[in-house]
């Protein structure tokens, strides 16, 4: 019993003096379609907000990515993590004009838990996510008057 | 004993990084767009923007508490930055993800994700209201 603990106990033991993390920066430049983290979408340039009867939702954007660091996460890498071209490819294959609702998420990666490792300067950090978000396509004007 | 070793450390593991820090940012009940991309709207050609202010807004963690509320004042931040705006929209310029997990003994942790924005309006520089 007093092995089995021990064995339990061996990775929480290296791991508490360990640590690490990464900082990433996310852009969009490349997008061609335009992309709000809101629901908020507009129709034209006269600023018109896009009800729920001008759009449906032809698909989800999802897609993950990486930032990496070294030192212990204190020097990030040039973290500069662009999107637009993922954006791109899934709106022209689900067919959609936009995407909306965009939801970030971001969590520490696995590496930085690895006993013993992790404690050496150069061992790579990480800091892990994903971006999703609805693909929208807007309705012809015929299609909204039939609806 | 030799076999349930391997598994066993595994399981430490994974429960070790089921406490690693994570955030989500979801504003998708903000009725006004916050647009990252160049493009506001189809057809849109980009560059014709009437700038406001810049800002930035931000959400942090700290613990399972603080997390909520902040989740909740990141609309509040988005309200105030386009209020008294007509016809408003928030321009990101980047989006900052972050997270820290160190183990000196105790857990600490950290994780944040922060927008740089301008807020902007689609009323063009002289343009009569």
């Amino acid at each position: 019993m007093k092995k089995f603990l021990l064995l339990l106990l061996f990775p929480f033991f290296f791991s508490s003096c360990v640590g690490g993390g990464a900082r990433g920066e996310l852009y969009f430049e490349e997008a061609v379609y335009p992309v709000s983290i809101s629901k908020g979408t507009f129709l034209n340039e006269t600023g018109t907000l896009a009800k729920e009867s001008d759009y449906e939702v032809v698909g989800k954007f999802s897609t993950s990515y990486t930032a990496w660091a070294f030192f212990w996460g204190f020097a990030s890498l040039e973290n500069h993590i662009e999107l637009g071209e993922r954006i791109n490819t899934q709106v022209k294959q689900a067919g959609g004009d936009a995407v909306k609702n965009l939801t970030v998420h971001v969590q520490a990666g696995l590496l930085n838990l690895t006993p013993v490792l992790s404690l050496l300067p150069f061992w790579p950090n990480t800091a892990v996510g994903t971006v999703s978000g609805d693909i929208i396509r807007y309705k012809l004007a015929s299609e909204i008057s039939v609806n | 004993m030799r076999l349930i070793k391997i598994p066993i450390s595994l399981f430490a593991l994974i429960v070790l990084a089921s406490c690693a820090t994570s955030r989500t940012m979801d504003i998708s009940d903000f009725r006004h767009p916050i647009i990252v991309s160049k493009l506001r709207y189809p057809g849109d050609k980009g560059g014709d923007e009437n700038l406001v202010s810049s800002t930035s807004i931000g959400n942090y963690r700290k613990s399972d508490e603080y997390f909520i509320s902040q989740g909740q004042n990141m609309t509040t931040e988005t309200k105030r930055a386009v209020r008294g705006i007509e016809k408003p929209y928030l321009k990101v310029n980047k989006i900052t993800v972050e997270a820290h997990d160190y183990w000196f003994l105790s857990h600490s942790d950290s994780s944040s994700i922060m927008m740089e924005v301008d807020s902007a309006s689609m009323v063009k520089p002289g343009e009569v209201k």
